[in-house]
């Protein structure tokens, strides 16, 4: 079995081995099957492993490669994909009870995508239920138990692509698709250490995954670094008639070039935002500072910005609870709720139903006014940036959130940035004092997907937090 | 594309609530939370307490009770629920979603109380596409 020296290579630098033929895709697979075998039930952190399907795929690419046919960065490289994705004959449960039997007959798009690169599946990663479409309070509403964070098993890896977080700080797998509806990947990268992007809305196509809310799911990827983001995206995005919403054909695909970057492109716009989060953890403003500090030191130029005012976090919500109940009407009227796991999710549902159309409008119609307040800010900015999560991860006995009961924290801004369909990236930046992961996070205009990730490759090209892994054994 | 009428002095048309701020109010979008806040404010001193919490102002909390409008809109929303799935739920269950119709409600009232014209389009509007274009 390969060593903990190459699971934990990036992409970039795997893809470079195996194109070289000085690393057998089979051997890679085999390695990331036995380990994901060996510590994948300590953290819950694959549903389902695909070992025969995996294998097929890698022998298939090694056989490919030999013969001289290379298909890009992604073939014979393993990876993870969140339970939510359709893979034609294997269990898609969704994270919830009622769907644990489910399977579809079909791939999703972004695995059709995958597969013609070469991929390779290793298995589903675990997830909240439902993606926590209708609510949840604690990180074990998952069918498969709360995922553990693979630097401390006695903390949360945050939600909802909790397996997918724990799947890559693990080296489980060099790579693991997430889903973002309102900060699902960028809270999991932040507090699993991890590098995670949120493509811009329509940017990667979702049929055949799991809908919460239309006009606010995204897909993505979550990697060892920024540069990786860029390479699964160039896969995996592009436009999909099949996906209502997926960018028109006419808008400029993502490309992203074969050869790494140096992290010395243009000198980047910093917005450093001053006023998005309620609170922050101790430390982590330090370190976010530190991390601009570095960016200016490598040639951006950072000042500060403030989030206009506005009712972010209420449209941003209310936007998933009118969307989800009609995702989820079946559900919720049938009364199969009941069998999920959280018990905010077996009631939410009613709750959201009784949402009027012209409530649901005024949201919209609010949403599009937003949106043109926050895409002004990018006149003067490449990129915004502020930390990841408020705070490192936290522990898996923290008592279940209430919601009903505290202020509204209207500028936070995964709220924004997805309610406005931006893109985003998250990279580790530091730790706390209990050694947990801190991250930090670049967002850009909406379909300029390029800025965040030069921003967060600029970054790692000058520091190496995201070298650093968990020790596990 | 950004029309240019919808700058930061648009005046206020429709404030849902209560109708005696709005009468002959006008504020930007710009000052629309200053103007919720005193929305709420007024609120707070007329109503009785359904429910605590609220920030109106931007990040601040402040305490914010709902109107009795606001209140019995949360109460016949509850009683729908039960009209219709009362015998799946615990009174326990019940409690809950009273707490979960508040804190929409709260929500609610400040998307409601943002100035929008007759001709503001919603985010989410209707793609123009062909058969062949979206067949599976």
């Amino acid at each position: 079995m390969l060593t903990e020296d190459v699971l934990f290579l990036s992409v970039r630098e795997l893809g470079e081995r195996v194109r070289a033929r000085k690393l057998s895709p089979v051997e890679l697979a085999e390695s990331y099957l036995y380990r994901a075998e060996k510590l994948g039930p300590k953290l819950n952190a694959y549903a389902t492993l695909t070992r025969d399907l995996a294998l097929r795929q890698a022998r298939a690419a090694e056989k490919e490669i030999a013969s001289g046919h290379y298909r890009g960065p992604l073939h014979g490289i393993p990876y993870a994909v969140k339970d939510l994705v359709a893979v034609e004959g294997y269990p898609t449960t969704w994270g919830a009870p009622p769907y644990a039997k489910q399977r579809f007959d079909f791939n999703a798009t972004i695995i059709e995508r995958l597969n013609e690169a070469g991929a390779v599946l290793i298995g589903k990663a675990a997830m909240i239920e439902l993606a926590g479409g209708l609510g949840y309070s604690a990180g074990d509403a998952s069918l498969t138990g709360p995922a553990r964070n693979p630097w401390n098993t006695n903390y949360w890896t945050c939600g909802s692509s909790s397996g997918s977080g724990a799947v890559v700080a693990a080296g489980l797998a060099p790579w693991a698709l997430g889903s973002d509806t309102r900060g699902s990947i960028i809270c999991p990268s932040a507090w699993c250490g991890v590098s995670g992007m949120r493509p811009s809305f329509g940017r990667v196509s979702r049929f055949g995954a799991m809908a919460i809310a239309w006009t606010m799911d995204k897909l993505g990827p979550m990697c060892r670094t920024a540069d990786d983001c860029g390479l699964v995206l160039s896969v995996i995005a592009g436009h999909d008639p099949k996906d209502h919403d997926s960018a028109p054909a006419g808008v400029p695909a993502f490309s992203y070039p074969a050869a790494p970057a140096s992290g010395k492109g243009r000198p980047l716009r910093i917005g450093r935002l001053t006023n998005v989060w309620q609170e922050m953890a101790p430390g982590l403003e330090q370190c976010v500072d530190d991390a601009l500090k570095i960016m200016e030191k490598n040639g951006a130029k950072v000042s500060a910005v403030q989030i206009p005012d506005g009712p972010y976090e209420e449209c941003a919500e209310l936007t998933i609870l009118m969307e989800a109940a009609s995702s989820f009407q079946d559900l919720i009227h049938s009364g199969r709720c009941s069998e999920l796991i959280d018990p905010v999710g077996q009631i939410n549902g009613y709750a959201s139903a009784e949402f009027s159309v012209t409530d649901y409008l005024q949201v919209q119609r609010v949403r599009a006014f937003l949106q043109q307040q926050i895409d002004r800010l990018f006149d003067e900015f490449d990129v915004l940036a502020t930390a990841g999560e408020s705070s490192a991860a936290s522990p898996l006995s923290a008592p279940p959130e209430e919601d009903s009961a505290g202020p509204i924290a209207r500028r936070e801004p995964d709220g924004i940035s997805s309610l406005c369909g931006l893109p985003a990236l998250s990279v580790p930046c530091g730790f706390s004092k209990d050694r947990l992961p801190f991250g930090v996070q670049f967002i850009a205009r909406a379909l300029d997907d390029h800025a965040v990730i030069a921003a967060a490759h600029t970054y790692q090209w000058h520091t190496d937090w995201h070298r650093q892994h968990p020790s596990l054994s | 594309m950004v029309d240019a009428r919808i700058q930061y002095a648009r005046p206020c048309l429709s404030v849902t609530q209560p109708p005696d701020n709005r009468r002959g109010k006008r504020f930007s979008r710009r000052e629309f939370s200053q103007q919720a806040a005193i929305t709420a404010a007024a609120v707070l001193s007329a109503a009785p307490a359904l429910a605590a919490g609220s920030d109106f102002g931007g990040q601040a909390d402040a305490s914010f009770k709902l109107s009795p409008d606001q209140g019995q809109e949360v109460e016949a929303k509850l009683g729908n629920i039960v009209r219709k799935y009362g015998d799946r739920l615990t009174q326990e269950q019940r409690q809950h979603l009273r707490r979960i119709l508040t804190y929409n409600e709260r929500m609610l009232a400040a998307v409601r109380a943002f100035p929008l014209q007759n001709g503001d389009s919603p985010a989410s509007v209707l793609k123009v596409s062909r058969a062949e274009e979206g067949k599976r």
